[in-house]
């Protein structure tokens, strides 16, 4: 029984010191961790408090926020191969006396919806988008049969941050959804790790005992890539992989519907009217256009891109199509970018950003 | 609602305050208990469950009288029915269709998606011991709906056992309020603690190497295919005696004694004794309505060999509505057999002298653990061809052929079978290591360790991760 009261003592104090224990640099480095984020959503709140805090303490006023899918996070390379490292290493060369931080909140996967509840989440966690960089992909505007789902990852912030767009794209989600917990369950999983500090903050704490191990056993830090980051052509059976049905999908040709109807135009159109009077520069993410010819010259891709570019002219935000302006040679396989290919993407939307009206 | 998660434990530590603090209303707090764990599952399978139970509980009472005899039939065809329904029709039918190549079943067959009730397969044996042994007079029937409802629906031990007898659990539910609860609690943490780790540090591990060795079963080579088997041999015995650790643990929280399932049951030296240490509560099951009621050894010894083999053959086709299953099942009877030859047979006086040496137990044990490790491979593998060609593989095995890439979990599996040994080791000198612990160790001390254990199973628990014995 004394040992119990004892338990319990240590139990308090950790729920209340945990949050100032975990350095800044466990929690966030370059990009979101996506190995430990994506089993435990509740990690997003981590990062977003820690990169909150970080702004408050150090007074920070002029930081860029970019957000989008696997591309932006610049998969499957490691965190020090991110556009955020190398964003972050231009912005902190460059000739301005005020150099921003970077925080790269992107993730795999992420859609439009993804991307509009995480502008919901950094207002709820008082992180200014004053500066945004936003990627989008030709995929997004697909038709949806009903996969991915609009919203892949924050179904459940989207329905407590703004219910009437979860209503509006309900449909997709309910389509797309596949297995649902009971309420009861869902309800007690998310009271505990909102709650529970050590459920909160699970992940963080296994990532800092991991990398404490393999540094007293001398087994150097965590590689956080996702994948064989290597450059396509090295990688035998790519071409028959990126023939399935799912990837098919990915470069259909059939024309696009930029209507609201399109529950992608949806969530942009509401991401430039939360972003109205801030400077937001959007992207469109190339494509290998060796590796994948045949699709991305048919004459409905090159309609559907043209398309979307005229979208983009008539909305006040900044953008840029990067098809063509990467080298085929500077891919890992048929969208993501090896070292070099991040470093020049980087590069680019430093230019661009900085041509742009930045606050 | 799984045992390792979080939102388990909190809805047993807010169940477990309730049951502390009202003893009166303990009996009603359990109940209320049942039906919200077992609803998390659907609330439809609670409605079936509901029912069944219902009805078994009033055929109960009818045991006694005249024509208890086919109250009895029709509660034993209602509990068999409904578990024959949703568990074999597919297989039934599927077999039907091929046997007689007659088209039964259509592409999107209703019976291809009928998903299992939880816990089906075990409150089914549950009720049918119970309804037994109302007719034959063992126990009386109950007479509290209540009563028999929370013994048939107890949660800890609902999904995946042990399966407990009438005798054993309804007298204790009777006499709820007046249960010491206070003096169970640390044996009952530390059943929980044991299988917590058994679950989150050890069978969770082992499993994703076993996934993966059995994913690419087909690219094994010999040694590859028993590191496979091996693994999984210690991941089916971590994942289900780390729950029914888990449900004997959660019950002694609420001062219940559940029975135990597992006791090292790889230190078996044969068939005989592994059933008597493998899934104890299901083998004595099987001995007593299946084995005794076909005749079990009253007829003579070839008569009871087949007893013998018919009983492990239905307890196969317990475990899953696949032909793997049953084929398990007949191989653990045919060593059933075989044991019970060699135990009858006389044998020469040197060899009964060699049986009684430490050194023959330790061979013997040995041994008989590569026989429980291919039995292990037609429990795993999908389909009969491919066991019996991952099997062929285990067996052509040739040391020349050694894979020394596969040390390391050659390793692991020597570990795991110290493990084994240390468990046996730790459970004999339970009470003793216990009192050192406490004795010797100071309270802050004690509950250091016991929050970096919290903290690391936390940390540990794997997202997606169930227990193997919940298909079942």
């Amino acid at each position: 029984m004394k040992a119990f009261k004892y338990v319990l003592g240590y139990l308090l104090l950790l729920q209340l010191a945990l949050p100032y224990l975990l350095p800044f640099d466990l929690v966030f480095r370059d990009r979101m961790d996506y190995n430990l984020v994506k089993d435990n959503l509740s990690s997003i709140d981590v990062i977003l408090d820690n990169i909150s805090r970080q702004i408050r303490q150090e007074h920070l006023e002029n930081y860029i926020i970019i957000l989008g899918d696997s591309v932006a996070y610049s998969g499957p390379g490691d965190a020090s191969q991110s556009i955020g490292h190398y964003i972050q290493d231009l912005a902190d060369e460059s000739s301005l006396s005020n150099s921003p931080r970077i925080y790269n909140l992107s993730m795999p996967a992420m859609q439009m919806g993804d991307i509009y509840t995480m502008l919901l989440k950094l207002e709820e966690h008082q992180i200014s988008t004053q500066n945004l960089i936003v990627d989008v992909a030709y995929q997004g505007f697909v038709v949806r049969n009903p996969d991915p789902a609009i919203v892949f990852w924050l179904q459940e912030d989207l329905k407590s941050l703004d219910r009437v767009s979860y209503d509006h794209v309900m449909g997709n989600l309910e389509a797309n959804t596949h297995h649902k917990d009971s309420t009861l369950q869902t309800a007690v999983h998310k009271l505990l790790w909102k709650n529970v500090a050590i459920l909160h903050f699970s992940g963080f704490i296994k990532k800092g005992m991991l990398q404490e191990g393999r540094a007293i056993i001398g087994a150097g830090p965590m590689d956080d890539s996702i994948g064989d980051a290597r450059v396509w052509s090295e990688k035998p059976g790519l071409r028959e992989f990126l023939r399935q049905a799912e990837y098919e999908r990915d470069f259909s040709a059939q024309d696009f519907d930029l209507s609201n109807d399109n529950p992608q135009i949806y969530f942009l159109d509401n991401i430039i009217a939360h972003q109205k009077g801030k400077h937001t520069l959007v992207f469109m993410a190339a494509a290998n256009q060796e590796l994948m010819n045949d699709k991305v010259t048919a004459p409905g891709y090159v309609r559907n891109l043209q398309q979307v570019d005229n979208y983009f002219k008539d909305q006040p935000v900044q953008y840029i199509n990067m098809y063509g302006q990467i080298n085929s040679d500077l891919f890992s396989d048929h969208l993501h970018l090896v070292a070099d290919g991040n470093r020049e993407l980087a590069r680019m939307l430093w230019d661009n950003f900085n041509k742009g009206d930045r606050s | 609602m799984l045992f390792h998660t979080p939102e388990f434990m909190f809805l047993l530590i807010i169940a477990f305050v309730l049951y502390y603090f009202l003893p009166k209303l303990r009996l009603y707090i359990l109940a209320a208990a049942d039906i919200i764990f077992y609803s998390v599952g659907g609330m439809g399978y609670l409605g079936l469950f509901l029912i069944i139970s219902t009805v078994t509980y009033l055929l109960s009472w009818k045991l006694q009288g005249e024509g208890k005899k086919y109250y009895l039939w029709l509660a034993i065809c209602l509990n068999v029915g409904n578990l024959v329904f949703f568990k074999y029709t597919f297989f039934i039918l599927t077999n039907l269709q091929k046997f007689f190549t007659v088209p039964l079943l259509n592409q999107n067959s209703f019976f291809q998606h009928l998903l299992l009730p939880i816990g089906i397969s075990f409150y089914t044996f549950e009720l049918i011991a119970y309804i037994v042994d109302v007719y034959q007079c063992k126990i009386p029937p109950v007479r509290s709906w209540m009563v028999f409802w929370v013994f048939i629906s107890f949660f800890p031990h609902r999904v995946a056992g042990p399966i407990m007898r009438g005798k054993d659990l309804i007298a204790q539910v009777d006499k709820l309020p007046a249960i010491p609860v206070g003096n169970t609690v640390s044996l009952g943490l530390a059943y929980l603690a044991m299988g917590l780790v058994k679950k989150i540090i050890i069978a969770d591990n082992i499993a994703v190497w076993a996934n993966n060795f059995f994913a690419a079963s087909s690219g094994l080579n010999s040694t590859g295919a028993w590191v496979a088997a091996y693994l999984y041999t210690f991941q089916i015995y971590y994942d289900f005696s780390a729950y029914s650790e888990m449900a004997v643990g959660i019950s002694y929280l609420f001062g219940i004694k559940l029975a135990l399932n597992f006791k090292t049951p790889y230190l078996s030296a044969n068939a005989t004794e592994f059933w008597k240490r493998w899934h104890i509560t299901l083998s004595e099951w099987i001995r007593d309505y299946i084995y005794i009621p076909l005749g079990g050894s009253w007829y003579g010894s070839r008569r009871k060999y087949i007893n013998l083999f018919i009983a492990m053959a239905i307890s196969g086709l317990w475990h899953g509505a696949a032909w793997t299953f049953v084929i398990w099942g007949m191989y653990h009877g045919i060593m059933l057999i075989i044991h019970n030859i060699y135990a009858k047979w006389a044998k020469p006086q040197w060899l009964e002298r060699f049986s009684g040496t430490r050194f023959c137990h330790v061979l013997t044990v040995l041994v008989f653990f590569q026989f429980i490790t291919v039995g292990w491979v037609f429990f795993r593998v999908d389909g009969i061809a491919n066991a019996a060609r991952m099997v062929f593989k285990m067996l052509t095995f040739n040391p020349l052929h050694f894979d020394t890439n596969l040390v390391k979990y050659l390793a692991v599996i020597v570990f795991l079978f110290i493990l084994h040994i240390v468990e046996k080791w730790g459970r004999h000198n339970y009470h003793r290591l216990a009192e050192i612990w406490q004795r010797f160790l100071p309270a802050p001390i004690r509950a250091f360790a016991y929050t970096m254990l919290i903290i690391i199973l936390i940390i540990s628990i794997k997202t997606q991760s169930s227990f193997i014995y919940f298909q079942f």
